[in-house]
């Protein structure tokens, strides 16, 4: 038989050649990543799922964990040192600097778990995703607004499974809480509070001037990524990355994506039309205050403004980190403490309290909890709470149902999240927030802040 | 056989077992085997079959080499528009710039959907060469078209790109050169500093308020001097206002507040151009720095009326109250009767900032703040102003007023937004308050703000047991 390719030139396959060939090639099937089968597929949910960690040092690696029973085929830190212990218990992984190589060279992964310092969790999530590769990002899904916009919509073209790792989203309590307030708990809910305990690192520093020499194992060209260069301190990393405005999203990015979610889901939350900040400032002599402009402060308050949706009044958010709590409700008992970390939900009809995520959500005083008829659970609940928050994803990239805290969902949040440093880097302005076209519309100044500066060799 | 497998083309089996043939069969001449994975495809791609076509992207997603990226590039311009944009889609994602030309051809495609999508593309495979037709691009089209162009002049990668956007800023025509600067801008191309400001002595207007607008986010603290020698020597009196703004923006950049005026302090003793003197003490105004408080209250005597306007003026939006006497006593005392006015409006509005001061004291100011007001006008100011104030003090002033016939709408409303902002401290004489606006008031608005706020004031208390 003949063939004729696509230039017109006859060449030459023979019946024997191509049945010859079929024993080889059905064999060969299963060496073929799955994903060739049927595009950017689903595993079968009796099949293991080939997984590859990025950045597995610190977070990572209880992610890493959670995700034991599948394959773990790979795994990728720019510091190997810090990342040792990992690579060693995982020794099958194939260990791997650069993702952007591994996801090159490596052809089984089909599903890839992002726990970078923020700064790189969009340029590794989209290069997987473009790959076809399912993806689990740490949060805040990004430190820009732009760049959540970006996986949101990479999400939805490349069609691959999603999750930020937000795990209380998972869990029983959120759900809870957004079920007493959509049957009207406490009436029309117009005001939230939100607090934390964050940070816990050194923030409202300075750029150190010291310039030790970069640790052995530790790749800092890559670590830097998509920011401009910096000399290597150890102040920087591990952890510490998140005080600083270049590589973090300070403490309300940390923990806005935990403590904001019960609000955000419950309340139907989705672009502030305003957001306004102040925050602590150093003095260094009398009178002389230095305001920072390398890490985010040290304690801030911002307030956004939501219009009102769905039936539901608009509202005020109000974020405390750093030691500064919201007053405490006169009708709340004495003796009964707030929590280090948490959420007040003032309504028409009365408030709730909760922890970081929703648990022991109570409406007080405790008379009005006593009194209230719980409606019935309607909310799927994910199996495992907080701790199947990955297994949640795993299902998802097997075919089963999108998971709770997919981009869908967690990349508008992340977006309301983190716009609000924005007004944390303009204190003291009341910003007027176009949402759709990510845009400050009364300060030029303020939008600067929207997209990242990628450093040349890098983009999304 | 061939036929046999070609009529399988639906099953997504039978195209596995294509590419595995070409990419592993042994004794298959590969490139025999890849030709014909081509021709499947661009058949698929051909065929008006949705289902098809996707099936078809979705597999050359994932086909190395440039072979394919190729042929995907010589049948681009026979494809039906959809189709073209999800191919321009994948070879956005091969990432293979041999592609570019034919990218670049389909962005001048007669569908706006291929144009848009080409410029994406063009974003992710494009180089230095890609710059000009971005920019021109941008500059010609409107919508998603625009959008694309400037998102893919954001997004273009390699070292050279900077240099690229800022030699092509030198040589192009007004229209595209405010595209570069708008690009410079969002790049943060600090090195374009020296090329903006060259621009805003430029001849065309909207090139350089881009400039200016620009230069606020790529000028540090060190361009200073420079950009203010600009603001003294501007090409058009019409661009001071967003030079101003430029010079506040860069000096809020300098880290400790009470140096951020120095760099217009220094050189105001020697400006002796009204127009610019004045300029710069509006400056002062906006950075707000408390260092150059002693130069305005100077600047409010001057000889030149000018002069004084831009003082009053600046210490009219000063961030923080320590000008409320300066202002108090202009407005009870200046023989300019705008300047009394517009005294009095910064002092109402900044007894909106004061803290420190007990409430009885400050509600004492509003009510001087309400003589000195020259007409009905501008006590309804003063009243609005009164409603940001969040104490009893200020709630019983607001209640005094509600009888007063010009002023009483005024009145009602400050009592219910008083009453609101007062936290959880005397709710009795809160409620009392809103329940006489409601009973006063003919406005059904303010009527249904005062009954909301008591609703939520007794939805506050604890329930009995």
């Amino acid at each position: 038989m003949e063939q004729s390719n696509v230039r017109g030139r006859k060449q030459k396959l023979s019946r024997r050649d191509f049945m010859g060939t079929a024993a080889a090639a059905m064999a060969a099937v299963t060496f073929v990543p799955r994903h060739v089968l049927g595009g950017a597929g689903r595993t079968p949910p009796s099949e293991k799922l080939n997984i590859a960690g990025v950045g597995v040092g610190g977070m990572g690696q209880n992610n890493v964990r959670a995700c034991e029973g599948e394959n773990i085929v790979a795994l990728c830190d720019v510091d190997s040192k810090y990342a040792a212990g990992v690579f060693k218990k995982y020794a099958k992984a194939r260990a791997w600097t650069d993702y952007r190589t591994m996801l090159d060279e490596q052809k089984d992964i089909e599903a890839v778990i992002v726990a970078t310092p923020d700064h790189t969790h969009a340029v590794v999530a989209m290069e997987a995703m473009k790959r076809g590769k399912h993806v689990y990002v740490q949060k805040p899904l990004t430190r820009t607004v732009y760049e959540a916009r970006m996986l949101t919509e990479a999400a939805r073209k490349y069609k691959v499974a999603t999750q930020m790792g937000n795990q209380g989203h998972s869990c029983d309590e959120v759900r809870m809480m957004c079920e007493w307030i959509q049957d009207g708990a406490i009436g029309d809910v117009h005001e939230v509070h939100c607090w934390t305990n964050r940070p816990v690192w050194p923030q409202g520093i300075g750029r150190p001037t010291e310039t030790p020499p970069v640790p052995e194992g530790l790749d800092w060209d890559l670590w830097i990524g998509p920011s401009p260069m910096r000399p290597y301190h150890p102040t920087y990393l591990p952890f510490n990355w998140r005080a600083w405005i270049d590589f973090g999203a300070g403490a309300l990015g940390d923990m806005g994506c935990h403590v904001m979610d019960a609000a955000f889901w419950s309340l139907k939350l989705k672009y502030p039309v305003s957001v306004q900040a102040s925050h602590s400032y150093d003095v260094r002599e009398m009178w002389t205050r230095f305001d920072n402009k390398e890490t985010y402060p040290r304690a801030e308050v911002v307030h956004y403004e939501f219009p009102a949706r769905e039936g539901m009044v608009p509202v005020k958010l109000h974020w405390y980190d750093g030691g500064i709590l919201p007053e405490r409700p006169d009708d709340l008992e004495p003796g009964r403490r707030m929590p280090e970390s948490g959420s007040i939900f003032v309504g028409s009809k009365g408030k709730i309290m909760c922890g970081t995520y929703s648990e022991n959500l109570r409406i007080f005083p405790e008379t009005k909890m006593r009194a209230y008829q719980r409606p019935p659970a309607r909310i799927p609940r994910i199996p495992g709470g907080t701790g199947g928050h990955e297994q949640d994803w795993i299902r998802a990239c097997k075919g089963g149902p999108a998971a709770s805290s997919n981009f869908d969902y967690s990349g508008p949040f992340t977006e309301t999240v983190v716009m609000g440093n924005l007004a944390v880097l303009n204190p003291g302005k009341k910003l007027l927030w176009d949402g759709e076209n990510m845009k400050v519309t009364n300060d030029d100044e303020a939008n600067a802040y929207v997209k990242p500066t990628f450093r040349d060799g890098w983009s999304l | 056989m061939v036929r046999m497998v070609l009529s399988l083309r639906k099953c997504r089996w039978a195209w596995m077992l294509v590419v595995v043939l070409g990419l592993l069969g042994p004794t298959v001449d590969r490139a025999t085997a890849q030709d014909e994975i081509i021709k499947l495809v661009i058949d698929e791609l051909k065929s008006g079959d949705p289902e098809r076509q996707t099936g078809a992207i979705a597999i050359v997603r994932d086909i190395p080499g440039e072979t394919i990226t190729k042929a995907l590039a010589e049948e681009l311009p026979g494809l039906s528009p959809p189709v073209q944009v999800q191919v321009l889609s994948t070879l956005a994602d091969r990432g293979d710039a041999s592609a570019l030309p034919a990218v670049v051809a389909a962005s001048d495609s007669a569908d706006e959907s291929v144009r848009v999508a080409a410029l994406k593309t063009i974003g992710q495979l494009g180089n230095v060469s890609s710059v000009p037709l971005l920019a021109r691009r941008a500059a010609e089209s409107r919508g998603q078209e625009r959008k694309a162009a400037r998102d893919s002049l954001y997004r273009l990668r390699g070292g050279d790109i900077a240099k690229a956007i800022l030699e092509q800023l030198a040589a192009s025509e007004p229209t595209v050169k405010v595209e570069l600067i708008r690009a410079v801008g969002e790049r943060n191309i600090t090195q374009g500093v020296k090329p903006l400001l060259e621009a805003t002595a430029g001849s065309d207007r909207k090139v350089r308020l881009e400039s200016f607008k620009v230069l606020k986010v790529v000028a540090g603290p060190e361009d200073l001097p420079a950009l203010i020698d600009r603001v003294l020597n501007l090409a058009a009196e019409s661009d001071r206002n967003e030079a101003e703004k430029m010079i506040a923006a860069v000096a809020h950049k300098i880290e400790d507040p009470q140096a951020q005026a120095a760099g217009v302090l220094a050189v105001l003793p020697n400006v002796k151009d009204v127009k610019n003197k004045a300029s710069l003490l509006r400056i002062l105004g906006r950075i707000g720095d408390s260092t150059a408080l002693p130069v305005l209250r100077t600047a409010l005597k001057d000889a030149e009326k000018d002069v004084q306007d831009a003082a009053l003026r600046a210490l009219c939006d000063w961030p923080s109250p320590e000008p409320v006497p300066d202002l108090l006593a202009v407005a009870q005392t200046s023989e300019n009767r705008v300047h009394r006015i517009l005294a009095l409006r910064g002092f109402v509005q900044q007894l909106g900032l004061v803290s420190d001061q007990p409430a009885d004291k400050v509600i004492a100011l509003y009510r001087q703040a309400l003589d000195l007001a020259p007409n009905v006008m501008e006590k309804k100011r003063v009243l609005a102003g009164l409603g940001g104030a969040a104490t009893l003090p200020a709630l019983e002033m607001a209640v005094s007023l509600m009888d007063d016939e010009t002023l009483h709408l005024e009145a009602e409303s400050a009592v219910v937004r008083i009453a609101r902002n007062l936290g959880s401290e005397h709710a009795e004489r809160r409620k009392a308050a809103l329940a006489q606006v409601i009973e006063k008031t003919k406005n059904e608005t303010i009527r249904a703000q005062a009954q909301a706020a008591i609703d939520q004031l007794n939805g506050a208390e604890p329930a009995p047991n």
